[in-house]
């Protein structure tokens, strides 16, 4: 299993075990490894906890997608129904048409999500999916359409040609059967969805198209063709007519649907999902987990750099709550603490789970940290004993989220507020909060603000700046933004005029008022615990909803009385009346409520006890995981393999690089054959050898020369591992003898063809094996002198001839190697390291 | 449409075994005609290449055709043959025979001629050539009163099977479609509608296509083609468009003959009467722009006839401004309408008319438009690493390969990054002996590896994407605990991420690239690319895209005079 604390981890050396795994059980899915502190079933309530999490997000976003595609799924389904009888409707007939048209709904679809047309084939009836594969040719395409149809209306119809009928292919087949059907049952339309569009061979969806049209109205067809790119499919530069000659454009007539997708959908799913504020009255949270800024900045990256698509939103988000739920012990308690008031059940569940004796080191990290948090609010409370944690560890939850709806709503007064602004024709909180018309205009005006790093995101951006208000001050100046904006609100309050103070008075409390019972019940619980300690600021000292609402409303009476006189003042062209100083009072009560209110609402959710439980925070995304660099992660695994491999792992006979003595260590270290991480060559898997030797070689490589190099250093390892069954003074003279032959034949960096080998001589593969076996029978005789067994000898070549070989493909396949027609014996290196 | 009446008359008379009719223009128009004119005179079938794709499917499909066999799904589509008669040429040529005998039989008294008509035989030489030489010469293998007629877009200099194998046809040159045979036909096409039982079933009411509009519809019909004629002759297309416009056209007229009968409340019959030259003028002013907007949006089809005419009805204002609300009995708030249009019209009488149509064609535009809206810049709907890819893509497709150290070449000799001077073109030089070399431009995009396009993408990754150098400055990149020692090293580490190769698998599954070698092939040469047609290889789009990016993509093209 990755281990996602691994940030930089990106490849995996699953060691070769010989072929007892080919008749191995496939692997029961592993519950996730112990981790310290944990629960004695620690694993599984987390494993469990995160499925249970992870599926009530990915609902979550699939719930909101499908409203998204809702409408467009309608508006496919309406104009196929009306393919064929809206020729007549209303008052446009058009009958002059010169020949009929195949009615066609072009569907661009980027994302790609089978949920969207499968809703829409639920809709209809009689449907033939057709595939790229199924169209290889002529024939089989037009065979599909028959049988498909055929099938579709009867899964027993089937048409048996045979030398007197008419042939399976041929569509007036499908024109008899329609023929054929009883006037009541017969089908009104006969829908072609084509999967892929962009897959088909043109040629033949060319002549498809043609045949179909051939057979047009008499055989009511409608395409449904489902195409990937972004264009809407009318467009001059579209797929549809790039590819397709005006004459198949002319067969058909075309219509088009977009579905939503892009980044303004992207934005808009992941800010329902985790920024806005539940709409249910009970205020049970939909998600479990609250996502920390690191990774929304991570997704914001990653889909201004790579993917918009919600798929690869769905990919980042689990590995999210993946990371989060094993790497932490305490997420444990996701499972065992409710939102809802615990009932006697979960309390006693709890109970015994943490009762367990095994379980100590658990509650004492509990313990440890209610205490802490709780020291410097609530001495009172430091009985820690466990009657006292369940309430809270209760609290604490209670308390995370509300200090987490508390931003969402701080976030979304201020969004409130620059609309506000924004829809009386300022600037508001500047570009980055959206302007006016956001989803009208083109980008490229909102890539004006250029200072904002993901300008298709501000709005995320904005919320990840407010998580991050009072972290990371230092190290990452732009998050003050969000400081800012509360400061400009500020002043903006102060400047409203007042019959603009009247009306945002009335959209702040009709907003307000429109909260949730149960949230504005938590922002007060919260407001009890965190108020006392606004350090410094005079502000609010309380968050409850109720309270500012009062509050408000007070005000809302007074300015509505002194409008009065205000008007009364105006309209006498008097402005020194007191009804103007009391609207900038008023103004100034506002604009400094609101900042207080902002900042307290704004509190890192860092700062509640226990928040790692429910909360990312800046855990550093496992990019590398999901993102690798190919390359360089190949070429760091070939090089140092040793890094890769778990540390636990046996010993593997051939590849020894399990743990050796300092010893032992100490003597390699004095060899020249040694990797630059100190350990010696020999003791690397096969490929890792053969990587090492290929790195030290010119543009072309030897074969033969490399077999030789490979030959030496597996001699070296064969010897290493004789003398590790205790053989006496032997070793070390036969230790360096293997080393002055890894010396010699080690590659010269301008290796080209050797002596002896004269590619145009040998030319072919099996004659150059033939060579190969050759030489490696005079190596055998000079070894042979060494070793009487000459038998198992031999069988030891043919091994390392085996192995090598075997590396070599290993090598091929990854991409390393490139073939020349020209020189059979010589391979070409594909990979060069910067300093070459 | 003179040397049609003669395929029509010989076919009559005495027809040739083989008739080759060139039609380049529209060959489905004159097949149109042939068939209508041959109407129950001879028997005929006609065929076409393209659905005939296989010898079997030939062969049913003439035989079934011309023994006028419908097959049935009850007794299991049985062919009109009682024999197998679609295996081989020589079961055709019996059965063909056999058909014809008992054709005979069946009425004595006079010789059944028949007649096959092939569209698109071009299609038929790709697909079998071997039997096109038996086609031309179907009479002559059967000995019966046959005649073979072919109807294509190209000579039959260039379908002729090789080796004199087919005879000779008889050569007919359609010529090119006049503006007045175009009108006959139009005209033709709204009389067969006229009398469109459905129309005149449905509703009391006139419809677009009635009698009485005849002429006004002429009057139409000219100007539209004097509109079209300059860019298509194909009769079809300029139907087409009249299909699209005509209702919308006459709607005022028709509008104002139902208000009309409202107005009388059915008390007496209100003639229908075609519209006075006045209105007719007035209609043409108000509509003339409009007919060649339907022209550049309905040629090309980038919306269809339906949609175009629902989204073009005139809206009561602008028919007004025209004078176009029409009958006597106008509603009063109409009236109030034109007023208002009249009193607007009164108070900027400088304003011409002229720039008052210009507006109303943009209007128009707007308003038929308005479906195209959702189509994005390439810039807004990919990521912002597609958008590089596609940038890279298309300079490495344009650029010869010798150009890209040059180009991109950073290090010890800066001086080197230069482009070439462009010293083309000089006004006397001699023109170069030997082959010409065509500019890229012409030739389209030359395929490129997928080294040197990730190469070119890494090196203007490197220079112009402050974004990644800002995301590699942040905590939150993990790839900041590997140690980047070499300038370019990171971002040579970026560019051989997964989710580059990613990006340039989903540009070439969406054909923005296009992969040219087979995607099966692991071994030897690397992956090949080129740009998609379309938009990837238009220098327009992608510098449009460059310019969105930051990159200065007129420096980085090699041959920047051929660009221009």
């Amino acid at each position: 299993m990755v281990d996602l604390n691994e940030a930089d981890e990106t490849v995996l050396y699953i060691p070769f075990k010989g072929d007892q795994q080919q008749d191995a059980k496939p692997l029961e899915p592993l519950a996730p490894p112990n981790l310290p502190f944990d629960l004695p079933n620690g694993p599984e309530l987390r494993w469990d906890a995160y499925k249970a999490a992870w599926s009530k997000c990915s609902n979550q976003i699939q719930t909101l997608l499908h409203q998204l595609y809702e409408p467009v799924v309608a508006e496919v389904v309406e104009k196929i129904e009306l393919a064929y009888s809206g020729d007549y409707d209303n008052d446009i007939p058009l009958l002059a048409l010169p020949y009929a048209e195949i009615p066609t709904i072009a569907v661009a679809n980027p994302t790609s999500d089978a949920y969207f047309l499968s809703s829409i084939v639920s809709q209809l009836h009689l449907i033939t999916h057709l595939y790229p594969s199924d169209c290889v040719n002529l024939t089989t395409a037009m065979k599909a359409i028959v049988n498909g149809f055929l099938f579709a209306s009867h899964p027993a119809s089937t048409f048996r040609s045979s030398a007197k009928t008419l042939a399976t292919y041929d569509i007036s087949v499908l024109l008899a059967w329609y023929l054929a059907q009883e006037p009541e049952t017969k089908p009104r339309r006969l829908i072609l969805l084509l999967h892929d569009f962009e897959q088909f061979d043109p040629g033949v969806v060319q002549d498809m198209f043609y045949i179909c049209s051939q057979h047009v109205p008499a055989l009511p067809l409608i395409l449904l063709i489902s195409l990937s790119s972004p264009q809407s499919p009318l467009s001059p530069h579209s797929y549809l007519h790039v590819t397709y000659p005006l004459a198949t454009l002319k067969l058909l007539r075309i219509q088009s649907m977009v579905v939503p997708s892009g980044p303004r959908i992207l934005e808009e799913v992941v800010i329902k999902t985790f920024v806005n504020l539940p709409s249910d009255v009970d205020l049970n949270d939909k998600l479990d987990i609250v996502l920390g800024p690191a990774v929304l900045e991570y997704l914001t990256e990653y889909a201004t750099q790579f993917n918009h698509s919600v798929p690869a939103l769905l990919n980042i988000l689990q590995l999210a709550h993946l990371k989060h739920f094993l790497t932490n012990p305490l997420t444990a308690l996701v499972s065992l603490v409710h939102h809802v008031p615990l009932t006697t059940s979960d309390v006693s569940a709890l109970n015994t789970t943490l009762r367990n004796p095994a379980s100590a080191a658990f509650r004492n990290i509990l313990t440890h940290r209610l205490d802490f948090c709780r020291s410097d609010s609530d001495d009172t409370n430091s009985d820690s004993s466990l009657p006292a944690l369940i309430p809270a560890l209760h609290a604490a939850h209670i308390q995370f989220r509300s200090r987490s709806h508390a931003i969402r709503l701080a976030f979304s007064l201020l969004q409130g507020f620059h609309e506000f602004l924004v829809e009386r024709g300022y600037k508001g909180l500047g570009t980055h909060w959206g302007s006016g018309n956001s989803t009208t205009t083109p980008v490229h005006t909102t890539i004006s603000a250029s200072s904002f790093r993901y300008p298709q995101y501000s709005r995320l951006q904005n919320y990840i700046n407010l998580l991050q208000l009072h972290t990371h001050t230092q190290t990452h100046p732009r998050s003050n933004q969000a400081a800012k904006d509360i400061t400009y609100t500020r002043t903006l309050l102060r400047k409203l005029k007042p019959e603009e103070l009247r009306a945002y008075l009335d959209v702040l409390i009709a907003y307000l008022e429109g909260m949730p019972n149960g949230l504005a019940d938590n922002l007060g619980i919260d407001g009890e615990d965190q108020g006392d300690k606004n350090d410094g600021n005079d502000g609010p000292k309380s968050l409850s909803l109720t309270e500012a609402i009062q509050m408000l409303e007070g005000w809302r009476v007074e300015a509505d009385e002194a409008y009065g006189t205000y008007e009364a003042v105006e309209m006498e062209l008097d402005m020194n009346g007191d009804g103007a100083e009391k609207f900038k009072m008023m103004n100034e009560d506002l604009a400094e409520w609101m900042y207080n209110y902002l900042r307290t609402l704004t509190q890192p959710i860092g700062n509640t006890p226990l928040w790692d439980v429910w909360y990312t925070g800046s855990e550093v995304f496992p990019s590398e995981t999901l993102n690798p660099s190919i390359r360089a992660s190949i070429v760091a695994g070939l090089l140092r393999p040793e890094d890769f491999a778990a540390p636990t792992e046996p010993a593997i006979a051939g590849s020894p690089f399990h743990v050796r003595s300092q010893e032992e260590h100490k003597t390699d270290r004095t060899s020249d054959s040694e990797s630059e991480d100190g350990f010696p060559i020999h003791t690397l898997p096969d490929i890792s050898i053969l990587f090492h030797r290929y790195l030290e070689s010119g543009k072309m490589i030897n074969v033969y020369d490399w077999f030789e190099s490979f030959h030496a250093v597996l001699n070296v390892q064969r010897r290493e591992a004789k003398a590790k069954i205790p053989s006496g003074g032997e070793k070390s003279g036969r230790k360096r003898k293997g080393k002055a032959a890894v010396k010699n034949v080690s590659m010269e960096k301008k290796g080209k063809g050797k002596e002896k080998e004269s590619p145009n001589e040998k030319g072919k593969g099996n004659e150059r094996a033939k060579n190969m076996n050759s030489d490696l029978n005079e190596d055998e005789d000079m070894d042979a002198q060494d070793n009487p067994d000459s038998d198992s000898e031999e069988h030891q070549q043919i091994l390392i001839q085996a192995r090598f070989i075997r590396a070599l493909h290993e090598l091929d396949f990854l991409g390393f190697i490139k073939h020349t027609r020209r020189r059979p014996d010589h391979v070409l290196r594909t990979v060069f390291e910067v300093g070459d | 449409m003179n040397s049609l009446n003669q395929v029509v008359s010989l076919l009559e008379l005495s027809p040739p075994p083989f008739i080759f009719i060139n039609d380049p223009i529209a060959p489905k128009f004159t097949i149109q005609s042939l068939l209508i004119a041959l109407q129950n005179k001879i028997r005929l079938v006609q065929i076409d290449g393209i659905s005939c794709f296989t010898p079997r499917l030939l062969y049913d499909t003439i035989l079934n055709g011309l023994s006028q066999h419908t097959p049935s799904w009850d007794d299991g589509c049985k062919n009109w043959s009682e024999e197998t008669s679609n295996d081989s040429m020589d079961s055709f040529l019996r059965a063909l025979k056999a058909l014809h005998a008992s054709l005979c039989a069946a009425n004595s008294e006079q010789r059944e001629r028949l007649a096959l008509v092939i569209e698109k035989p071009e299609r038929l030489k790709e697909r079998m050539p071997d039997l096109l030489a038996p086609l031309t010469r179907l009479a002559e293998l059967t000995r019966i009163d046959l005649s073979v007629v072919l109807v294509s877009e190209v000579r039959w200099e260039d379908i002729r099977p090789p080796l004199g194998a087919a005879i000779d046809p008889y050569y007919v040159d359609i010529p090119v479609p006049t503006k007045e045979i175009i009108i006959e036909h139009l005209v033709k096409v709204v009389e067969k509608n006229s009398s469109n039982s459905d129309l005149a079933s449905t509703s009391t009411m006139p419809h677009p296509y009635d009698p009485a509009l005849q002429q006004t519809y002429k009057h139409f019909v000219h100007i539209l083609t004097d509109v079209c004629f300059l860019y298509t002759n194909d009769p079809h297309e300029i139907q087409y468009i009249s299909a699209a416009r005509w209702p919308g056209f006459i709607k005022p007229v028709l509008d104002a003959h139902r208000m009309n009968v409202e107005a009388a409340e059915g008390e007496d019959e209100v003639e229908f009467e075609r519209p006075s030259a006045e209105v007719l003028l007035r209609l043409t002013r108000h509509f003339k722009p409009s007919l060649s907007l339907a022209l550049e949006q309905l040629y090309p089809r980038l919306t269809n006839a339906v949609d175009w005419a629902r989204a073009n009805v005139s809206d009561a204002a602008s028919l007004a401004k025209d004078g176009l609300i029409l009958g006597d009995a106008v509603m009063d708030d109409e009236e109030e309408e034109e007023d208002t249009v009249n009193e607007m019209l009164l108070s900027s009488p400088t304003r011409s008319r002229s720039s008052r149509r210009i507006q109303e064609q943009k209007a128009a535009q707007d308003l038929s438009s308005s479906n195209l809206k959702d189509t994005l810049p390439l810039s807004a709907s990919l990521p912002r690493l597609s958008q590089f890819i596609l940038v890279a893509a298309y300079i490495a497709s344009v650029n010869p390969v010798k150009s890209d150290l040059r180009l991109f070449g950073r290090g010890a000799d800066e001086k080197k990054r230069r482009r070439r001077p462009a010293k083309r073109q000089m006004a006397n030089a001699k023109p170069k002996s030997g082959s010409v070399k065509i500019p890229q431009r012409f030739l389209g995009p030359s395929p490129f590896p997928l080294e040197r396009l990730i190469a070119i993408l890494g090196a203007l990754v490197e220079e112009n994407d402050s974004n990644a150098s800002e995301v590699n400055d942040s905590r939150n990149n993990p790839s900041d605990l590997l140690d980047f020692r070499i300038a370019g090293e990171r971002t040579d580490y970026e560019v051989t991420r997964v989710g580059v190769y990613a990006s340039i698998a989903q540009l070439t599954s969406l054909r923005l690239l296009v992969r040219t070698t087979s995607a099966d092939k692991l071994d030897g040469l690397s992956a090949m690319f080129k740009c998609g047609s379309g938009a990837p290889s238009s220098y327009e789009t992608i510098l449009d895209l460059a310019k969105g990016l930051g990159v200065p993509l007129p420096d980085l093209i090699w041959d920047n005079a051929a660009m221009g």
